[in-house]
């Protein structure tokens, strides 16, 4: 009897989930339940791109006045470019769209069936999966392993083409261990890639112990809360974040100019890119995906502007030549993370779940 | 076959069992010796300091009675770029590193390409440095079981406790870090194998292949990693594992007269190392 109570709360708190992921219940009976989501044409996409345009020129305009040269009609260039790519594409997926539909059930033992969307699978176990003060202690061990690997021998380094000639990957199992136990979890082992960073360092800014270890206890930590917050962000605050993501790069990018021109044009093209990807994965309401990958950029970003920032207040670099590391080293990490950390930590997820039809 | 034998590089994290003077030392002793050295190590920016220290850690290296060939073989991978990170320093820092205790001059000049006595003496010693920090932290895991290691770091965090730091917890995630590493490390090497043998490059490349090459490498690591952890949280609920609280030990860590004296003579030699860190001439 009590194992029947606790099969439809199992099955009353699986429904909820799927409401936060876009689902509608489309029908339900004592045992199962059936959602659906469509997708509805929102005008808040065309009017975001136009936004988007009016950013791109009034970063330009910004640009213009900052340097005291006039305004010319010819100053004002590929404003159109975001409205026409923003409103181009969302047109693009709303004549492609499909419904999606998963169905939950209660099994003869009392355990939840759900047969569907992987991604969505993927949200209802995480947030039913307990949570043990074993498993964020055996998960820290193991990652801080995988670091200490990466930091002795030579996989931890991907060669780049920059002064330092390589671009690290030892922030990857911070931001996994952040994002899969929480910031208690990412803090630890933020600690202990800064300790291994700085034993292990050969050049002398990161025998600093503030540079080395302080800033990259945050990574695991802003990982997490990024993660969190995106997991259940709406269209609208997705689109808000996109926006102010995409300003800060705009400006950035119009302020690097002088300084070199390949970071700038690279600096708008990730821009516009991590926008795209955000508005994309809102739409099709992956929420996980997005949340994840957002959570490695934002742990990757800490990390860079972390560290130089504090070797910069430490006076080991000017800021011009911290700028030059953080383009062209943060930009390579932050693609290498996101790609390592979306291969690791979906396949795990769904390990766990499985695809199809699996209990859990 | 060369590049496949990560194991073989890595020195850190492995007992060796010979006891030794060091492998009988208490490992609170040894794990405080490795922070002061640390330390040190890290404040000391001159020549001779540094061939002082770097002296220092082959004396140590003896007295633990690690065959050579194990510890350099750990520097194998790593000197490639070492070199590279030298030369890079040699020649660029010239005009922006200002050493400690002299005045720098140049050596040589053209274009942006800028060597000191200043650049010359940074690569000396930030490679003497790297060198020297691996050493120690080979040595303490090489001649400390990891039993004792966390029993040493448990007791050193106990007084934190009463701020609710979770000293037991900490001391257990470095033990299974440190026993992890040498599983993964295997792990890894067979990934490689694998997706060699499969046609897959490994090691080379410009950023874009490299990045594939090791996706390809560390998904399936981390996810072993995890499958792995997830067995061990199995047999550890199994057994009812709760965590520190209220648990007891069956040996009692005691600081013993060579100890004391370890300790004694480490103080000495750091203060004066501390004392003579930029008063030395070169």
């Amino acid at each position: 009897m009590e194992r029947n109570s606790e099969a439809k709360e199992l099955l009353r708190e699986a429904i909820d989930e799927g409401r936060w992921a876009g689902f509608e219940v489309l029908n339900e009976t004592e045992r199962t339940a059936r959602l659906v989501r469509r997708l509805k044409f929102s005008w808040a996409i065309p009017i975001f791109g136009l936004l988007l345009s009016f950013a791109l020129a009034i970063a330009q305009v910004s640009f213009y006045l900052a340097k005291g040269l006039p305004l010319e009609r010819g100053s004002l260039q590929w404003n159109g470019l975001p409205f026409l790519l923003v409103t181009g594409g969302y047109l693009i997926h709303y004549l492609m769209r499909r419904e999606e539909r998963i169905e939950l059930a209660i099994g003869r033992e009392g355990k939840l069936m759900v047969k569907g969307a992987p991604s969505s699978i993927v949200a209802l176990r995480a947030m039913l999966r307990p949570r043990s003060l074993t498993r964020s202690i055996v998960i820290s061990g193991v990652l801080a392993a995988i670091t200490m690997i990466l930091g002795t021998s030579q996989v931890g380094f991907i060669p780049v083409p920059t002064p330092a000639a390589r671009a690290t990957i030892m922030h990857i199992p911070v931001i996994i261990g952040g994002l899969l136990e929480g910031w208690p979890v990412g803090g630890l082992l933020g600690l202990i890639f800064g300790m291994l960073s700085f034993l292990l360092a050969q050049i002398p800014v990161f025998k600093d112990p503030l540079v080395a270890i302080l800033p990259r206890i945050f990574i695991g930590i802003t990982a997490y809360f990024t993660y969190r917050a995106l997991r259940r962000a709406s269209l609208f605050w997705t689109m808000v974040i996109a926006l102010i993501l995409a300003l800060l790069a705009l400006t950035f990018s119009c302020q690097t100019v002088d300084t070199s021109l390949p970071g700038a044009i690279a600096m708008a093209i990730v821009a516009l890119v991590i926008v795209a990807a955000l508005i994309y994965l809102a739409l099709r309401r992956e929420r996980e995906v997005m949340a994840i990958a957002m959570a490695a950029v934002v742990g990757t970003l800490t990390n860079t502007v972390l560290v130089l920032t504090v070797a910069t207040l430490r006076r080991y670099w000017t800021p011009g030549v911290a700028l030059g590391i953080g383009i062209t080293h943060g930009i390579p990490e932050i693609i290498v993370a996101v790609i390592i950390v979306l291969a690791v930590i979906l396949p795990w997820r769904q390990i766990e779940t499985g695809r199809g039809k699996e209990e859990f | 076959m060369e590049n496949f034998e990560l194991l073989r590089h890595i020195t850190i994290g492995q007992y060796l069992p010979k006891g030794s003077v060091i492998h009988r030392l208490d490992p609170r002793t040894k794990i405080t010796a490795l922070m002061l050295l640390a330390l040190v190590i890290s404040l000391n920016a001159t020549f001779t300091g540094n061939l002082i220290l770097f002296s220092f850690c082959l004396v140590l290296i003896v007295t633990a009675q690690l065959p050579w060939r194990y510890i350099f073989g750990g520097l194998k991978p790593a000197l490639p770029l070492i070199i590279v990170l030298a030369i890079l320093q040699l020649i660029f820092y010239g005009g922006t590193y200002v050493p400690p205790n002299f005045a720098p001059a140049t050596l040589f000049r053209w274009g942006p390409i800028h060597i000191t006595t200043g650049s010359t003496q940074l690569v000396f010693v930030s490679t003497l440095r790297f060198l020297e920090l691996l050493f120690l932290t080979s040595l303490l895991t090489n001649t400390t079981t990891t039993t004792e290691l966390t029993h040493g770091i448990e007791d050193m965090l106990r007084p934190f406790s009463r701020f609710g730091l979770p000293g037991h917890e900490l001391s257990l995630v470095a033990t299974i870090a440190l026993r992890f590493v040498p599983i993964l490390a295997l792990e890894l090497e067979s990934i490689s194998k694998a997706q060699a043998s499969r046609g897959a490059k490994v090691g080379g490349g410009r950023f874009l292949e490299a990045t594939r090459q090791i996706t390809a490498l560390l998904a399936p690591l981390f996810l072993n990693a995890l499958r792995r952890a997830e067995d061990l949280v199995l047999a550890m609920e199994t057994r009812c594992y709760l965590g520190g609280k209220g648990r007891t030990h069956l040996i009692h860590l005691r600081l013993k007269l060579a100890d004391f004296l370890a300790l004694a003579l480490l103080s000495i030699f750091a203060t004066a190392m501390l004392f003579w860190r930029n008063r030395f001439l070169i």
